[in-house]
């Protein structure tokens, strides 16, 4: 069974001995930035990428990295997972991949005569889904409950999954070849995608020098425990986003809905991640509340995967993600930012 | 920044100005009856829908409330401009010095217009801009309560100052239907005023408020200073204000005669070797409290110059026909100065009419002004004997002028007995009655009865005037008529001009005379059969006794006509031939002051329209500064204070942008770190104070926002050249409302 190698962490009594404890913002900030300088030593000039991955770590979403093959996608989400020291596990997702391998098994115990459960590769704090729109759509969904429900249910028992859970996946284009299209519904699972991009000229000549030889990856070490993350993401979760905050947010996902270029606006689950996923960018900023930029930096990555453009917008573009970045821009710029209480002049 | 101003709804707005438009015109209709057409109403409509509606467009436009105030002053403006400027302003409508100072030369007629027009009023040109510009200001006016200050209620003052014109001009008053109309509209204002909208913070609109308010001010100094209207009025005065039948013309005319310095009105030339006495008009209805006209029978001269019969006058009377031609100056009355009894006039422009009854000759659209004209009447010669044995009979026309109010002053009907006591017929009373007046110790005064306060010509005042024995020739003619009438005589009261000065011989067509505003006079004549009505002189000390009221001098010459001394005229011309000279360099020398007084408000205005801009910028900074003192969200406030000089100084900021991508995009023009951090302490405090959980702000937390201000506010200055910070003084592009665009690039991170 090579499809998926599991990892446990390092040091596991740390990770009993904090059981649960409170961090501030700043420690919280402080945190961040080493797990993106951690990132960043492997992956060379994608800093807002890498934000944007925290993001979502932060804000308990799973992140969906989408791009053409080699570009560091797999890099990335290795690397996020390795800056945490908890289970990681992952998935090479391929056409003939059974969801028992992703959920698990109960197999007959010849000794103690009954069935035991012997746990898939989704039991695990960090799962890295790796091009997971090669498997098949029974494999997929099977992955994809278990990314919402955070449990697993096979022959009739319920596993609870472990927090923090959060998948990683990374996957090609649809348009490439070999790939099963993830349909809409569980797109929509995913907080956030993001695209890494090439990497500019400077950036690509600098990693040809630093990682001719070996692989970067062996010497990254953890910088937080399980523990940790999840006191920051509990940190995290509690800043504060104002009435015209959330408001903003309302008036932006409902003018998705609304858009004559959409098809297909998003979904109300939409507006909570990107409002979730506001908070943890508020936190990473070391503010303990939410501001209308941060709502508005995020619409692409948080509402992007969940859009479908009518085939008029699309045109001639085959690149549909490109023209729904364009349309979300011009939704962004025309939806006015609610007056705050009481502020005027703004 | 622009989102927060005044978002009334679009449909709330309109309807705001339509029902405005309603109440003003409710209003302005009220005055039905005091103008004669009907093109009135639709200038005052146009005048109003142009300001209200203007306005509303303008808000529409996102133009802040009191922007669309001064656009709607600006149109209103244009709108005059164009209409009374004649053709005088920049492309017809944009007003330069010369048309500036044509309209305030027309305002400054607009005071004698409202005096020498009778009610129902011709619609001239002076009256019609009062009503178009007072519909403006009215407009304005409503406006600004009601959407500027938030202040509805307060929209009834102008709409009372508006009633006032009719309440005070029409004898019956306003029409009650219109003021009840009115009530309804001002009720409906203050009901449509209460559709939702955001208002804008109290504190937030006072420093505007206060700049509405002075300019205001300015503008209401500005038109009714002392100063201004001397200016103004200079040219007026000459055109001595005769009778205005709303109020009191005879008491106006006791103003004329009390003015210092006689201004001319018109020169005649007459071959009459003797003076004549000039009739403007004739009040025959007494009504008690004041002399007033009966409404004449007019016959139009437009055809021909003929005038129809001479009442009561029979053939037996010798007459003599006396040609005068006549030049007026600058009399502006809608009656002409001609001697009774006219027979023909010619050379008149315009169209003309004489009254059948007492022949006077008016017009109801052109003014005596600047006519020229030839006028032929008779000089009507009775005998004492003639008049002696006038019959009683009175024809039914001439009964009317017998009319008393039931009750008399005691007084009155005593001093009239007393007076006549011992003559028989009604001639022999007639001159009893003027011999009374002129003999029994009556005294000319202009001031006696303004100082003690028994000015005009009513019952009590003639009263009064009896007792006190001090007067001019309205009290002397009112109470001669008044008598006459008591004792059975017709009687009427004439206004017009003393003969005046005689300014040398014209050679073959007689003698030319000048006369001012000092001439202006009233008389009674008295109606005999038989000769017709005869005037009489009971002024003591003014005019000429007439031939006919002498019954010895006159007893067997009855055609001699050298009652004036000569003397007295020669003595007379020297002095009036100065006054000639006098008066036309003083006219050229009023028309230089009017110019100068139209550059000098031109100037004004000008200068005001230059210097409002950067004083309302700085009013708008010190309303920011106090709402940063006083803790009223002190960081947005500063923060729109660092936007507002960004924008003067022509840097460049999206409208809609959030405080985090304006301040990355001003770091740029920051040179020193210090403002830089200064910029993002600003920025972090305003996202702070917008978007965290609410917290008060501490004196020093205010005070490191002001210091912080400053700061970002004067690296922004320092960053552009001296022409620019000068620029963005002067014309401070923070006034002008935003319009939304795509906002920078760069959104998603």
């Amino acid at each position: 069974m090579n499809t998926f190698a599991t990892r446990e962490p390092t040091d596991s009594s740390v990770t009993r001995i904090e059981e649960s404890f409170e961090i501030g913002l700043e420690q919280l900030q402080r945190h961040a930035e080493q797990i993106s300088a951690n990132i960043e030593s492997v992956i060379d000039g994608k800093h807002e990428v890498v934000q944007t991955a925290l993001t979502v770590l932060l804000a308990g979403g799973h992140l969906l990295i989408e791009d053409v093959p080699g570009v560091g996608k797999t890099m990335l989400a290795k690397a996020l997972a390795k800056s945490v020291d908890c289970t990681v596990s992952r998935i090479q997702f391929t056409p003939d991949l059974l969801p028992s391998d992703v959920t698990g098994v109960s197999v007959y115990d010849q000794a103690s005569r009954r069935f035991e459960f012997k746990p898939g590769a989704v039991f695990a704090n960090i799962v890295i889904g790796d091009e997971i729109n090669r498997a098949s759509p029974k494999t997929q969904s099977a992955l994809l409950e278990c990314m919402e429900e955070r449990q697993v249910t096979v022959d009739g028992s319920t596993y609870e999954l472990t927090s923090p859970f959060v998948v990683i996946a990374t996957q090609n284009p649809i348009e490439m070849e070999g790939t099963y299209a993830l349909p809409e519904a569980q797109r929509d699972r995913f907080m956030a995608r993001i695209a890494m991009g090439y990497p500019d000229q400077e950036s690509e000549l600098a990693m040809l020098n630093t990682r001719d030889t070996d692989s970067p990856l062996v010497s990254l070490g953890a910088i937080v425990t399980a523990d940790r993350l999840r006191a920051m993401m509990r940190a995290a979760r509690g800043v504060y986003a104002a009435p015209a905050v959330k408001q903003y947010a309302v008036d932006i996902v409902r003018a998705t809905r609304e858009d004559h270029d959409l098809r297909l606006g998003a979904s109300p689950r939409a507006t909570l991640q990107l409002v979730r996923a506001a908070k943890a960018r508020a936190a990473l900023d070391g503010r303990d509340f939410v501001l209308p930029d941060d709502i508005a930096s995020l619409t692409l990555p948080v509402l992007g995967h969940r859009l479908l453009p009518t085939n008029r917008a699309l045109g001639h573009h085959h690149e549909s993600a490109e023209v729904v970045a364009d349309i979300l821009e011009r939704i962004v710029a025309s939806v006015p930012i609610p007056a705050s209480g009481g502020a005027a002049g703004g | 920044m622009s989102m927060s101003v005044s978002a009334r709804t679009p449909p709330a707005r309109w309807r705001l100005a339509f029902v405005q438009f309603v109440l003003v015109m409710t209003a302005m209709s009220a005055m039905t009856g005091v103008f004669a057409g009907v093109g009135w109403w639709f200038l005052a409509a146009f005048v109003a829908a142009l300001v209200l509606f203007g306005a509303a467009t303008l808000r529409a436009l996102r133009l802040p409330p009191i922007g669309a105030l001064g656009g709607a002053l600006a149109l209103l403006v244009v709108a005059l401009t164009g209409v009374f400027g004649g053709g005088l302003g920049f492309a017809v409508l944009i007003p330069t010095p010369a048309s500036v100072g044509r309209l305030l030369e027309l305002a400054g007629r607009v005071a004698p217009a409202i005096s020498e027009e009778s009610i129902p009023a011709h619609e001239v040109p002076e009256l019609l801009f009062a009503l178009a510009a007072g519909t403006g200001v009215i407009a304005l006016a409503v406006d600004l309560f009601t959407i500027v200050l938030g202040m509805p209620a307060l929209a009834g003052i102008p709409i009372l100052l508006a009633l006032c014109v009719p309440v005070g001009f029409l004898t019956t008053g306003a029409n009650p239907l219109w003021l009840i109309a009115c009530t309804a509209a001002y009720l409906w204002l203050l009901a449509a005023d209460r559709v939702p909208r955001m208002r804008r913070p109290r504190a937030a609109r006072a420093g505007v408020t206060g700049a509405a308010v002075v300019a205001a001010l300015a503008l209401v100094v500005g038109v009714t200073a002392p100063g201004f209207t001397a200016v103004g009025a200079v040219p007026l005065t000459s055109r001595g204000s005769v009778l205005g039948s709303g109020v009191n013309p005879l008491i106006d005319l006791g103003q004329d005669l009390r003015r210092p310095l006689p201004v001319p009105v018109l020169s005649y030339v007459t071959s009459a070797s003797d003076q004549l006495y000039l009739t403007l008009t004739t009040l025959d209805r007494f009504t008690g409290a004041t002399w007033t006209h009966t409404t004449p029978q007019m016959s139009s001269l437009s055809r021909n110059d003929e005038i129809g019969a001479v009442p009561g006058l029979s053939g037996a009377v010798t007459t003599s026909t006396v040609n005068t031609t006549v030049s007026v100056d600058s009399l502006r009355s809608p009656w002409l100065p001609v001697p009774y009894p006219a027979r023909a006039v010619s050379g008149l422009t315009g169209s003309w009419s004489y009254s059948q009854s007492d022949l006077t000759i008016s017009s109801r659209d052109s003014s005596a002004a600047n006519q020229n004209y030839s006028v032929t009447s008779l000089r009507v010669h009775p005998t004492p004997q003639q008049l002696q044995d006038a019959g009683g009979y009175l024809p039914p026309s001439v009964r009317g002028d017998l009319d008393l109010p039931s009750k008399i002053p005691a007084t009155i009907t005593r001093a009239a007995q007393k007076a006549t006591d011992g003559a028989t017929t009604n001639y022999e009373k007639a001159v009893a009655l003027q011999n009374y007046f002129r003999d029994a110790g009556f005294q000319y005064s202009v001031q006696t009865p303004l100082r003690q306060g028994y000015d005009g010509d009513g019952l009590a005042v003639i009263s009064t005037f009896l007792q006190k024995k001090s007067g001019y020739c309205v009290h002397f003619a009112s109470a001669m008529a008044i008598m006459a009438r008591i004792l059975g005589i017709p009687a009427r009261v004439a206004i017009g001009y003393l003969p005046g000065a005689n300014a040398g011989s014209v050679g073959q067509a007689g003698y030319r005379y000048t006369v001012t505003t000092n001439e202006l006079h009233s008389w009674p004549e008295l109606y005999f059969p038989g000769a017709g009505w005869l005037a009489f002189e009971p002024t003591v000390g003014r005019g000429i006794l007439p031939a006919y009221t002498v019954p010895t001098a006159s007893d067997d010459s009855p055609v001699t006509e050298s009652t004036p001394s000569s003397e007295a005229t020669a003595a007379a011309s020297p002095s009036s031939a100065a006054n000639a000279a006098d008066a036309s360099s003083h006219t050229a020398a009023q028309t230089a002051r009017a110019d100068a007084a139209g550059w000098v408000v031109f100037a004004l205005i000008l200068g005001l329209a230059l210097v409002a801009p950067a004083a309302s910028r700085r009013m708008i900074a010190a309303r920011g500064a106090r709402r940063v003192q006083r803790g009223v969200n002190p960081a947005g406030a500063a923060w729109a204070e660092v936007l507002r000089t960004a924008r003067d100084l022509r840097l460049g900021l999206s409208p809609g942008a959030t405080a985090r991508s304006l301040a990355a995009t001003l770091e740029g023009s920051l040179a020193e770190p210090e403002q830089r951090a200064a910029l993002l302490r600003l920025r972090d405090a305003v996202e702070r104070e917008r978007y965290a959980r609410a917290a008060g702000s501490t004196a020093q937390e205010r005070e490191a926002i002001a210091h912080d201000r400053d700061e970002v506010t004067r690296g922004l200055r320092g960053q552009v050249s001296q022409g620019q910070r000068v620029l963005a003084a002067a014309l401070p592009a923070s006034l002008l409302p935003l319009i939304p665009s795509r906002p920078a690039q760069g959104r998603f991170a």
